[in-house]
């Protein structure tokens, strides 16, 4: 009940509580609100200007990821575009492109792809890979058809290895089903460290931790219960409406089990509160506390994985990857949001994130003296 | 002239008395300085790897036969990807990839060898996941790979056996070379961090004047009676600051990181004055927010992410409303990480980021002056 009058009374408070996190995820979801990137601007330099290069030029701008934007006359001018930012890639079809494919000398397109923005870079060297491709055993199959063979064998001939690709779990390649389903959650960590730490600070710094701890008369246990049910409730709220952005909003998919998200959400939550309470305790210094707890739940997101993964790192660098309750959820989200696991494959990432949990046990002694203490009280 | 003199005295001491402040104060010392040099480190440390190699996949091979045993060679010899396993079945193969030990499974199907002799096509499947998808483009573009050059032998062995000559032409007329350009190994490192370094040092900055500027409201001494020195001064104290910490991260840092360093120093330099400058003007005015210290730490962590993401980096403009982008561009860090990362890892000159230079130029008029009005309006309040 007291809790809730200071969350009420406090502009701060409620901020971080409620209106940030609902801000966060509103802006990703108009972020990825457009869903697949396509028609990325590059440039052609057709040295041939044959039927044949300029049936490529046209195939380049009909693929789906490529746009072609200019066509510079020679290299330079297109190293001009890409350093100004007009465009992320350069193909170059040489000169006598289709007389040497005609005479059986073959040809070559380069691809001067921009390695200064990866996600384009993969993008574009698909699609430019798919059009050469295509090019290529177009060509194959006609020469062998001028030998005298059906069109059925001049494709057997052209490609006798077919590849049937399989995305698995994501098979549209979605970036927004992707970073949408991480982004998320970082900013329900965050806040709610950031939360828990300014409701537990804020009876440090404004020497209130008497009034509070009367409240529950002196027991500490009672009172964290009361004020960290309370976070608790205002972040489950959050979540919710978290869950409700990606699942209903950003559509991704929900495989597995509903009740195994729900409770992980929920033990994410509890396993942070844990953290800033252990920092709270540690420091006993709100400001402290806030940086450090801070510091540390932004970090979660370079060491999870999920965009660079945890196995192309240094060796020392991934045993730090555990010690983020981060992680752990998004592999058991992953596991039962895309990739449609049994639960049996997911429950001990539940169970890394509930020893956590044991940080404040750890640490109770201490607890008790910073806020029972006259000293600590308002030092700051 | 002793105007003028006067004046400077004024910038100068309002400058070391925001410098006394900063260091008296180890909350601001932690942001502003060490917060930095820590972030910085980890995050380069995070992305050291650089570039993702040998990824664990499974082989079903329900061929085998001498052909579909080379395929299984060729595909382990890549760099990319390791033959982890070769399972039975596809159920075990399953149960391998959901026990996050294997990231892809490659299907070879009975009648492969047999297709090839007969001059059929051959199918394989190829089961990448797609959950991770730096995992997926890197085991994917390796099994692409090795089934088109598997494939361009059958076809010279066959155009032979039919008397064709010219075999490896015939075969594939017309070939892709890839030159990737500014990052040869897209090492992911030398892609990410420029724009993570620039950011740290806009996010770090705000919040520690806002520290600094939070803890003057709080005392509600902070009485200003000549606004535009006032402004000066703290500019240029923590501009100074800045200064120093944007020549170690951009010099030592990059040196040690081995990021790209293929732009002319000078550009450099007028690119990241122009934002320190920025930055700086940006986080006094947000300070007319603050009530209380602490309120700019809680107000602003949440928006590194949101910052990144807006200044194009991880997914290019084309990919998010361009509405959005625009709004971006409020924030200093957005113009500052296009024309950074133009200049110093794409070579281009201050020309070339012209449009980047004028944005952050646009800025600094602009935040100069809300920072003034915030300065004045303090002193209008305590009068």
């Amino acid at each position: 009940m007291r809790e809730g009058r200071r969350f009420a009374a406090s502009r701060i408070y409620r901020m971080a509580g409620l209106w940030l996190p609902l801000v966060a995820f509103g802006f990703f979801v108009v972020f990825f609100s457009k869903g697949e990137v396509r028609n990325l601007p590059v440039a052609v330099v057709d040295e041939d200007n044959t039927p044949l290069s300029r049936r490529a030029v046209s195939m380049f701008d009909a693929s789906s990821e490529l746009s072609v934007c200019y066509e510079p006359q020679s290299v330079r001018e297109a190293e001009q575009l890409l350093r100004r930012g007009d465009i992320y890639a350069v193909i170059l079809l040489p000169r006598n492109f289709q007389s040497d494919i005609l005479a059986l000398r073959g040809s070559s397109v380069e691809l001067y792809n921009s390695g200064a923005n990866l996600s384009t870079n993969g993008l574009i060297s698909r699609g430019v890979m798919v059009v050469t491709r295509t090019l290529s055993a177009a060509t194959t199959i006609r020469m062998v058809e001028q030998q005298g063979a059906s069109f059925g064998e001049a494709l057997a001939v052209a490609e006798p290895i077919v590849l049937e690709q399989h995305a698995l779990f994501n098979p549209w390649l979605n970036y927004g089903y992707y970073l949408a389903g991480c982004f998320m959650p970082m900013m329900l960590v965050v806040l709610c460290v950031v939360t828990t730490t300014y409701a537990l600070g804020t009876e440090l710094r404004d020497a209130t931790a008497h009034e509070w701890l009367a409240e529950s008369e002196g027991s500490l246990a009672a009172a964290l219960v009361g004020k960290l049910g309370f976070v608790t409730l205002i972040m489950s709220v959050v979540a919710a409406v978290m869950l409700v952005a990606i699942f209903f909003v950003q559509d991704v998919p929900l495989r597995g089990s509903v009740l195994l998200v729900v409770v992980a959400t929920v033990v994410l939550i509890l396993s942070y509160e844990a953290v800033a309470l252990f920092i709270v305790a540690l420091t006993a210094n709100m400001r402290l506390a806030l940086s450090l707890g801070g510091g540390y739940s932004v970090l979660a997101f370079t060491f999870s994985g999920i965009t660079f993964p945890t196995m192309a790192m240094y060796g020392a660098v991934t045993w730090l990857s555990p010690l983020f309750p981060y992680m752990h959820y998004m592999h058991l989200m992953i596991d039962q949001t895309v990739r449609g696991a049994a639960a049996e494959y997911s429950l001990h990432y539940l169970a890394w994130m509930v020893t956590f949990w044991l940080l404040p046990i750890v640490a109770a002694g201490r607890l008790g003296r910073v806020f029972r203490d006259e000293k600590y009280l308002k030092r700051q | 002239m002793r105007a003028i003199c006067k004046y400077m005295r004024r910038i100068a001491r309002a400058a070391s008395d925001e410098w006394r402040r900063i260091f008296r104060d180890e909350g601001a010392v932690l942001i502003l300085i060490l917060a930095v040099l820590i972030y910085s480190t980890l995050y380069s440390l995070g992305y050291g790897g650089e570039v993702l190699r040998d990824i664990p996949i499974v082989v079903v091979d329900e061929s085998r036969t001498e052909a579909s045993r080379r395929l299984v060679r060729a595909i382990d010899a890549s760099p990319n990807v390791n033959v982890a396993f070769e399972a039975t079945d596809m159920v075990e193969a399953r149960n391998l990839f959901y026990a996050r030990r294997a990231y892809g499974v490659v299907l070879i199907p009975s009648d492969y060898e047999r297709a090839l002799v007969q001059g059929r096509q051959a199918a394989l499947a190829a089961y990448c996941d797609a959950s991770y998808l730096l995992v997926y483009r890197q085991s994917l573009e390796a099994v692409v790979a090795v089934a088109q050059s598997e494939g361009v032998r059958v076809v010279e062995h066959r155009l032979e056996a039919a008397g064709v000559g010219d075999a490896p032409v015939v075969a594939s007329p017309v070939a892709l070379r890839v030159h990737n350009l500014f990052n040869p190994w897209l090492g992911y490192g030398v892609f990410v961090m420029p724009a993570v370094l620039i950011l740290i040092l806009q996010q770090t900055a705000l919040v520690g004047i806002g520290l600094v500027g939070g803890t003057r409201n709080e005392r509600s001494r902070g009485r200003v009676r000549r606004p535009f020195a006032t402004l000066i001064g703290r500019t240029v104290a923590y501009a100074a600051i800045y200064g120093v910490l944007a020549t170690y991260i951009f010099v030592l840092h990059y040196r040690m990181f081995d990021y790209p360093t293929n732009g002319s120093a000078w550009a450099c330099v007028a690119l990241l004055a122009l934002y320190i400058v920025a930055v700086t003007l940006l986080g006094i005015s947000l300070c007319g927010l603050y009530r209380r210290r602490e309120e700019s730490l809680v107000l602003l962590l949440w928006s590194s992410i949101p910052a990144l993401l807006v200044s194009g980096v991880s997914l290019p403009s084309e990919a998010f409303p361009e509405w959005l982008y625009m709004v971006g561009k409020l924030l200093p860090s957005s113009s500052a990480v296009e024309g950074y990362v133009r200049i110093q890892t794409m070579g281009a000159s201050l020309r070339e980021v012209a449009p980047q230079m004028m944005t952050l130029g646009v800025l600094v008029v602009l935040y100069g002056i809300t920072a003034y009005v915030v300065l004045r309006g303090v002193k209008r309040v305590k009068k």
